[in-house]
């Protein structure tokens, strides 16, 4: 999987030389045009080029996504499919991952190729400035797109934004001339060629290097919907276009134009070449605007207000002491509670405080949860009761209370900064050690049923094989759980796979001298019933701050055993701490329940930071299934939505020669909540891994219900992130 | 298996996942509600269904006195009647049979919404509520939150005049009333609209309003059926 890297020079000295003049004049008029009193800053929004980055057409442009936009962009042209999700990481950062289909008629193959990119806004366009970026394209892999840039934009007119740009590697393959920066040292002068070992490195001894080339555009808004676009290429398409292909670039110029169907979904034809057409569709979404707007949720009791002034000697509390009326107000509290999606989970009475345990089932605002608890208790509960403790719990583990006055719900529920007002008046705590909290046992509340099942359709995609990019297999799940105790649950699932073409993936090469811990994988697809996962969960709050779980069973596909996980995180802490250890022996993929022979102890210690802002980070150091020890890097973009989008690499001590292809662990997490889309509130959420490749090192063994997700959500940092839906 | 029992569980299982899919089917103790919608809603083809509402405070029987409100959503062309839900103050909560709250303060004026989707959140209105119940027309400004969908909730300022149109005789929930009409007007962060208000010619009462709720949902028109 090399890439020839020819280079081109260009054919009459006269030619190239205008060909620089005008290009110069471009990026001249781009970079200081004096722009006149009327043109407005960034009127032309951003349009997403073929590389599914902001840019022209193959061209980059000098914009950045608003904060937190994803762009998924496909686009086809002969001999070329591509299909990239990009990403705004911070307000100038923007990255992307794609795969390609690359054939090439030269070496008679189809290239399958997973590419990472990174563009960086330098500044953004001001009145006289413009914007510029430096990018580095396929900077991580076997570099068939690899390039690096610098650029700039700059809106001439209103309706006309101007591009202009240098461009090294693959996007100095037309008019390249001697690298300006060589200047520093003749080692700019030349590019190394392909990549190193196994590829899948950071080549850093190649970015910058060898010949540069300048390259332009223009992209003219005719209307609403309509938008030309033209630029001189300094990508000469040298691969694709090898003798034996399907087309061959004749002028340097690329023309298109750029449709909007909404304001979210494009369209693009384009020119390319002279020589051939090709097309693009690009999807943007922004998880912080819902498609759907709530409709789903209806509207919530009313506060219920207390007669005022209290009587004197304060409101009666011989309700307490009368077990007919506790039990009736219980019931009444369980059943307001079941409509607002919520379980009771237990209810602590006396004469002046009410400790409420309740799990949320619905709302993916944890906050809205907690407000429509008290304004249920508000309604249902005595006059006398004045304190509201309110304790959020998820799989029988009560993770933060939140103490809320009665007085302060009624004279806040209309006020015009009612919200922030409630949050400046709650108290958020950790859950340990409240009434009716306990350690290692929660009672199953008596209301709810104790055995529960589902049986629903499952789609399993597995993409990245090189012979078939998506794979996918479709069955029937078949869950059944049953709760021993609030926090102890025995579960279990068997699939039937349908149909589907995943059991055909070849398995990757072993790794040498380690077990086949992941890419035997393909074995475990079969035809029959298969039992995906049978185990009893334990959940428990050993201490103040500390969480608890121990697993034992069939944990995932491939394995089962034992998992016990132990987490440290306050209530109101950035840092949290874990320790995890697993003893698992790989399970038999011929047998429904039965075990192999390989056994191994994987474990981690982990931290983990919260940055602010919804930027979470996390390093794991341990061993990993097939022995090899090391560590994982996690960085996380979280919205308050619920969308999260996320990278990780893992570098162990398998060796990279060991390792195989791509070196080392390293993927893209994306995760999905369901309400985003039709706004009728919902805690479902997809969760994919796009992972380069399958190998066997640094492979992490797969149990649900990892601590941190489940605690962090409840706790001060997830309520304040969602307290806008108190009220709502 | 053989090749009969393969396909004759094959076909079974099919028809196993076309019931499932068009209802997948659960029992007993869940761990969280069941989803809907989701890429369906991204091609526009679910409908959310409507979750059956919290038991309401409405009143169980409806009598003649029964204060009652009207309203219609003008962009949705949906009519509703209301009924009063609860007190807190000088601010009223009205509700709908399906779960839409509508809180009323002072005379009549829009205080927030529940239950419409992108609701008025939470409003600072008493400006309005002054110049319209001492029927003294004037230059102030509202401020409206709503919630975004990164869950913030926005501080919108608005620059409202409120002018007098003079006496107006109308007729409400089959009575006549006799009004005094105000129109104000408002402009901020891009946003324009404009209220009109009813109000009873002699008391602080509005009888019939139209009130611009936000820029999703567009004009409310309410009327004071029954008092």
């Amino acid at each position: 999987m090399r890439q020839a890297m020819a280079e081109r020079r260009g054919t009459a000295a006269g030619g190239r030389g205008l060909r620089h003049a005008l290009l110069g004049a471009a990026a001249a008029a781009a970079l200081c045009a004096a722009a006149p009193a009327a043109a407005q800053e960034g009127r032309l929004g951003f349009g997403l080029g073929a590389y599914g980055m902001p840019g022209v057409i193959d061209m980059p442009t000098a914009l950045a996504m608003p904060d937190g936009m994803i762009g998924l962009t496909a686009d086809v042209l002969p001999g070329t499919a591509r299909g990239t999700l990009a990403f705004q990481i911070s307000p100038r950062l923007t990255g992307a991952f794609r795969y390609s289909r690359i054939e090439r008629p030269g070496l008679g193959d189809v290239l399958f190729d997973r590419s990472f990119d990174i563009q960086y806004q330098l500044l953004s366009e001001g009145r006289y400035r413009p914007a510029v970026a430096i990018g580095l394209r396929d900077f991580i892999g076997t570099g068939a797109y690899s390039s690096e840039y610098i650029v700039a934009s700059k809106h001439l007119a209103p309706q006309l934004r101007a591009t202009g740009g240098i461009g090294w590697g693959r996007m100095a393959t037309r008019g390249g001339f001697t690298n300006p920066l060589s200047i520093f040292g003749d080692g700019f002068r030349t590019r190394p060629g392909g990549f190193t070992g196994t590829g899948g490195r950071l080549e850093l001894n190649r970015f910058f290097r060898g010949d540069a080339a300048l390259f332009g555009g223009l992209e003219y808004q005719l209307n609403d919907r309509l938008r030309l676009l033209a630029e001189y290429s300094s990508d000469a398409y040298i691969v694709e276009t090898a003798p034996g292909g399907s087309w061959k670039p004749r002028i340097p110029v690329n023309l298109g134009l750029s449709y909007a169907v909404s304001d979210r979904t494009t369209i693009d034809a384009h020119i390319l070449q002279g020589a051939t057409i090709g097309l693009r569709a690009s999807i943007s979404l922004d998880p912080n605007r819902p498609r759907g707007q709530g409709r789903g949720l209806v509207a919530p009791v009313p506060v219920g207000v207390r007669p005022a002034p209290a009587p004197e000697g304060g409101w009666p509390q011989a309700w307490v002491a009368m077990p007919e009326v506790r039990g009736l107000l219980r019931s009444v509290v369980v059943q307001q509670f079941q409509s607002e999606g919520l379980r009771l989970e237990g209810l602590e009475l006396s004469g002046s405080r009410a400790v409420v345990r309740f799990s949320n089932l619905r709302h993916e605002a944890e906050a809205r949860a907690f407000g429509r608890a008290a304004r249920v208790l508000s309604a249902a509960l005595p006059p006398s009761v004045e304190h509201f403790v309110l304790i959020g719990t998820t799989h029988g583990m009560a993770v933060s209370a939140v103490t809320l006055r009665r007085t302060d719900l009624e004279l806040l529920e209309h006020a015009p900064d009612g919200a922030a007002q409630l949050l400046a008046r709650a108290s958020i705590e950790d859950a340990h050690g409240k009434p009716g909290v306990n350690g290692f046992y929660q009672e199953h509340p008596p209301e709810v049923p104790r055995f529960g099942w589902s049986i629903t359709p499952y789609v399993v995609p597995s993409v990245f094989d090189p012979n078939a990019p998506l794979r996918v297999d479709v069955g029937l799940r078949a869950e059944g759980r049953f709760a021993l105790a609030s926090n102890m649950l025995l579960s279990g699932s068997v699939i039937q796979r349908l149909g589907g073409n995943v059991a055909g993936t070849p398995m990757g090469p072993p790794a040498p001298g380690y077990e086949r811990v992941r890419t035997s994988l393909p074995l475990y697809s079969t035809n029959r019933p298969a039992l995906e996962r049978l185990t009893f969960d334990h959940f428990s709050r050993p201490g103040p701050d500390l969480f608890g779980r121990v697993t034992v069973g069939h944990l995932e596909r491939m394995y089962g055993g034992v998992s016990a996980e132990l987490l440290w995180k306050p209530v109101d802490s950035r840092l949290a701490l874990g320790v995890e250890v697993n003893r698992v022996r790989k399970r038999s993929p011929d047998s429904f329940a039965g075990f192999g022979r390989y056994e191994v102890t994987t474990g981690h210690v982990s931290a983990y930071y919260d940055f602010g802002r919804g930027y979470l980070g996390q390093v794991d150091v341990g061993q990993y299934l097939a022995g090899d020890r090391g560590a994982t890097l996690r960085l996380e973009r979280e919205f308050a939505s619920g969308w999260k989008l996320g990278a990780y690499a893992t570098l162990t001590d398998m060796p990279f020669s060991a390792f195989g292809e791509g070196s080392f662990d390293k993927g893209i997490t994306l995760t999905v909540p369901v309400s985003w889309f039709d706004g009728s509130p919902t805690r479902a959420r997809n969760s994919m891994v796009l992972r380069s490749l399958t190998r066997d090192g640094g492979a992490r063994l797969e149990v649900t219900n990892r601590l941190y997700p489940l605690v962090r959500e409840l706790q001060s940092e997830g309520l304040t992130t969602s307290w806008g839906a108190v009220w709502q | 298996m053989s090749r009969t029992g393969q396909i004759g569980l094959r076909a079974a299982g099919l028809a196993l996942v076309a019931a499932a899919a068009l209802s997948a089917c659960s029992g007993g103790l869940q761990l969280q509600e069941r989803q809907r919608g989701g890429v369906e809603g991204l091609f526009g083809l679910s409908r959310a269904e409507p979750v059956p509402p919290v038991a309401t405070a409405l009143p169980a029987v409806i009598t003649p006195e029964t204060p009652l409100l009207g309203a219609r959503l003008v962009a949705r062309d949906a009519n509703a009647t209301l009924a009063i839900a609860a007190v807190s103050g000088p601010v009223t909560t009205w509700r709908t049979g399906d779960g839409v709250n509508v809180n009323l303060t002072g005379p009549g004026v829009l205080q927030s919404t529940r239950g419409l989707g992108a609701d008025l959140m939470a409003s600072d209105v008493s400006a309005t509520i002054a110049a319209v119940s001492s029927a003294a027309p004037g230059t102030y400004r509202r401020m409206h939150r709503y919630l975004g969908g990164d869950l913030r909730l926005s501080r919108d300022i608005y620059d409202c005049t409120l002018a007098a149109q003079g006496p107006e005789a109308i007729e409400v929930g089959g009575s006549p009333r006799r009004t005094l009409r105000f129109v104000e007007r408002c402009e901020g962060g891009g946003a324009r609209f404009v209220n009109t208000y009813w109000r009873d010619a002699a008391r602080p009462v509005i009888w019939q309003s139209h009130q611009w709720v936000g820029p999703d949902v567009g004009m409310i028109e309410i009327q004071r059926l029954v008092e």
